[in-house]
């Protein structure tokens, strides 16, 4: 099938384009050069007066997995107005705003334009569910993230000083369980909780269990993560996690990877969450210039946002300690936690941002100071760590945000005045640009994964993943709401050649790839001796058999490895 | 003035007919009435494909009437959202029946089944038969004040499971027996039970009170008993008593908000309480 996309304003940072009115050309899936092609057979899209973007990539978004699963459950009320119905052929039916249902995930994902979105923490022993789970989702390209924070294996190695072994161990796991880079979620949390403990774990306090520290698990995992020149940095969630007076603990944990190698070597995820201040949560204030100020003059750090948005929301996260905290804090009575034997473990409260909430105030203000104060938007990617600030079908919504100061007002007038006068919010008057916004919502999060070959960028033989907006970019940029519509309702989507999207309406159900990472960087005698010792291990640590722990090839829908090394 | 709805065949599979309300039916022509979407099954079908409507639509809410002839068991989510006129059911009626209501009257002459009225908002439900299980009840998940806000439902048979779950405002009378826990998780209101119930009344309430004429098999360990009551009072109406009092449910909260009164002729074997009740 082939497709010439005409005359539309195209956006594409990694070659450098920008808004220049350009013709594309789509066959068998790549992006081929337009003036090859036959016009007579191809379909022809009339892009004039439309924004042309390659098609986004999220880096962090809790879309698959048993925690996501549980969630469904605990929330039947998330389920009963939100409905898509079923069109045969076409698409199938789905529920849910918050959790939504697996196959919705992926047509909301494509009505705005998305289509790769990393699953970004699962434990390694239920990754099985999240294949089965990212196999049904249509449309999108996927990959998850297994949790190698609390792993017995990984920190009885770093204890020992084994970082070789470490890295061996790594290396099988993610080819065994075909995950893509590694997820740390409160180092060393998961540990303490199967004890009952861990609320409040500093990057200094020791694990007694294993006698190491946060910060020997995080130096330790990001040094596997160069030997086995893994395409994405060491993803982590930091310490003391939502908690008053987290911003010193994070810029902790930023300055422990200095000098650790060339380019980003960690990924500070959802950072909006990592970036209070004050002594407990009444005084909250926000954290945000100094690790913006942490984070410009450092080039090693990427984050992303992890923006809070005003409305119901359902917390998600692998730092069950601070899930029982919480639920304790919210007037929801309701919560569902659990521990995975070895590898970690998870807790589910759902929540509500108010407006009139200082302490929700705030956070929603922290989460764009971030993003406007750092000035490198290639370092800094907007997400709402769905749907833990808020679903990710509020994308747009953030995009006006970040693009225009008049939204950004409308919002911090009707917010607690506290926590207005508190943040440097009002005082900003940097707004995003179209370019900006493709860097950050696309170039940028395919770079940090390594993947910038064939997503995030439209230049010939990179992947047909391309996006249309209905946004003229001469004279539309200054009407927020006109962003937000035109955002939330893509008037074109292409996923692999093929137009999965048109005029805001699904159009084609197909399935994307999952990429998963096969390192081959170490010896084979080294990995041969490891294995063996997990084996052994293995009887004693785990209720499964180890042939059942490894994930075959097949039980994944379109896998796509990506060999690195050897 | 009326619209009469006659089913054509018995229906095999739920149908998911939210559109039969005065709401949706004032203002619009006995065509456009009869091209209403109904779901049977999975299939969208048309309203006139399933029911023979007849009658004059008219243009008020408040004077649209509609009368089902004959049994609707399978059709769902009647009278949804609707904030007045009337419904009258010749027969039975399907799950959700008057969800969401704000105003009106329904009136059905055989059986309900599940979440009749539920989270309704104001109005009237009489029912001459049997209801299924959670009257007037707070959907699944839903936490806090979701539950009936305000409004009076009738029962002349007997009711199922959990009668008046979450409820925060409202009359629920049922004048035969109940199944377990009736006022489940309540937080205000009154529901009157004048026949037996099969126990657990009142688990997790924090406000309001249940009132049980007939047998109660025990009372919850979280109820504490507070004093013997010569009568009751539900919309005007007083009840003969006497009543043994209960308040709780102390595991949901403290303050031991909710009221339980329980026949005093009915439950000889809850005479144990008395002595408590004089050792204070």
């Amino acid at each position: 099938m082939e497709i010439i996309i005409k005359g539309g304003y195209v956006f594409d940072p990694i070659n450098g384009v920008k808004g220049e009115k350009l013709d594309i050309g789509v066959k068998d899936g790549k992006i081929v050069d337009p003036s090859k092609l036959d016009e007579r057979n191809a379909k022809v899209i009339d892009a004039r007066g439309k924004t042309v973007m390659p098609g986004g990539v999220d880096i962090h978004s809790h879309i698959a997995g048993p925690k996501v699963n549980v969630g469904r459950l605990l929330r039947p009320e998330d389920h009963y107005i939100s409905f898509i119905k079923a069109i045969t052929g076409v698409k199938r039916s789905g529920t849910g705003k918050t959790t939504p249902t697996v196959a919705s995930i992926g047509y909301r994902y494509a009505r705005m334009g998305w289509t790769t979105v990393i699953e970004p923490a699962t434990p390694p022993l239920k990754t099985r569910h999240t294949h089965e789970e990212l196999n049904d989702i249509p449309i999108l390209d996927k990959a998850c993230f297994p949790l190698v924070d609390s792993n017995w294996f990984i920190l009885d190695y770093i204890s020992k000083g084994e970082i070789e072994k470490c890295a061996a161990f790594v290396a099988w796991l993610l080819d065994a369980i075909k995950g893509y880079a590694l997820k740390l979620v409160d180092p060393g949390v998961a540990e303490l909780w199967s004890q009952g403990k861990g609320y409040g774990l500093d990057l200094d306090d020791e694990i007694p269990s294993f006698g190491i520290t946060p910060r020997e698990i995080i130096t330790g995992l990001c040094k596997v993560n160069r030997m086995l020149k893994l395409p994405h940095s060491i993803h982590v969630h930091c310490n003391r996690l939502g908690i008053p007076g987290n911003y010193s603990t994070t810029l902790e944990t930023m300055r422990a990877l200095e000098g650790m190698g060339d380019g980003i070597t960690i990924h500070i995820t959802h950072a909006q969450f990592n970036s209070y201040k004050g002594d407990n949560w009444p005084a909250l204030r926000s954290g945000a210039p100094e690790i913006a100020d942490y984070v410009n003059a450092h080039e090693h750090v990427s984050i992303d946002m992890g923006q809070v948005i005003f409305g119901g929301a359902t917390t998600m996260t692998a730092d069950a300690p601070f899930e029982f905290a919480l639920f304790h804090m919210t007037p929801i009575r309701k919560w569902a936690g659990s521990e995975v034997e070895v590898e970690s473990a998870s807790g589910i409260v759902p929540f509500k941002y108010k407006k009139k909430s200082i302490v929700n105030a705030v956070q929603w203000c922290i989460g764009l100071e971030l993003a406007l104060l750092i000035k490198d938007p290639w370092r800094v990617i907007p997400t709402t760590d769905h749907p833990n600030g808020g679903p990710f079908t509020r994308y747009p919504r953030l995009i006006s945000w970040l693009m225009s100061k008049k939204a950004r007002e409308e919002v911090l007038e009707k917010i607690n005045k506290t926590a207005r006068r508190r943040s440097v919010l009002p005082d900003i008057d940097r707004e995003y640009s179209l370019y900006e916004i493709a860097i950050s919502t696309r170039a940028a999060p395919a770079k940090l994964l390594g993947l910038e070959d064939r997503k995030g960028q439209l230049g010939e033989g990179a992947d047909a993943d391309i996006a249309i907006y209905d946004l003229d970019p001469t004279k539309d940029l200054n009407d927020p709401d006109r962003i937000v519509k035109a955002f939330k309702y893509a008037y074109c989507t292409i996923k692999n050649g093929e137009t999965v999207v048109m005029n805001g309406k699904i159009a084609k159900t197909s399935y994307g790839r999952t990429f998963y990472v096969k390192s081959s960087v170490l010896d084979e005698e080294l990995m041969k001796g490891v294995v063996s010792e997990v084996k052994q291990k293995f009887k004693e640590w785990y209720t499964v058999q180890f042939s059942n722990y490894i994930i075959d090839e097949s039980e994944i829908r379109h896998p796509e490895p990506l060999v690195m090394g050897g | 003035m009326t619209v009469t709805l006659i089913p054509k065949e018995p229906f095999k599979v739920l149908i998911d007919a939210k559109c039969i309300t005065p709401d949706e039916f004032a203002g619009k022509s006995l065509e456009e009435i009869n091209s209403l979407e109904v779901y049977e099954g999975s299939l969208v079908r048309k309203l006139g494909d399933l029911f023979v409507i007849k009658g004059d639509p008219e243009d008020n809410v408040d004077e649209t009437r509609i009368v089902i002839e004959g049994d609707v068991w399978k059709v769902c989510r009647i009278g949804e959202k609707m904030s007045g006129g009337s419904i009258l059911i010749k027969g039975s009626a399907g799950h959700y029946l008057g969800r969401w209501m704000q105003g009106g009257r329904i009136e059905v002459r055989g059986n309900v089944r599940s979440w009749l009225g539920a989270e309704m908002q104001d109005g009237t439900i009489e029912v001459f038969g049997n209801a299924g299980s959670f009257v007037g009840g707070r959907l699944r998940g839903k936490v806090g004040k979701k539950g009936m806000k305000k409004g009076y439902i009738i029962i002349h048979g007997s009711a199922g499971a959990r009668v008046g779950h979450g409820m925060v405002k409202g009359t629920i009378i049922i004048d035969g027996n109940s199944g377990p826990f009736p006022g489940s998780e309540m937080m205000g209101g009154k529901i009157l039970i004048r026949g037996d119930c099969e126990g657990k009344a009142g688990a997790n309430m924090i406000g309001g009170s249940v009132i049980i004429c007939g047998r109660l098999p025990s009372v919850l360990p979280g109820f504490y008993i507070d004093d013997i009551a010569p009568k009751a009072k539900v919309k005007k109406e007083k009840i003969e008593g006497p009543f043994y009092v209960f308040v709780g449910d102390a595991l949901a909260s403290r303050i031991c908000g909710g009221r339980l009164y329980i026949h005093k002729a009915s439950n000889p074997h809850l005479k144990v309480y008395e002595e408590l009740l004089e050792e204070v």
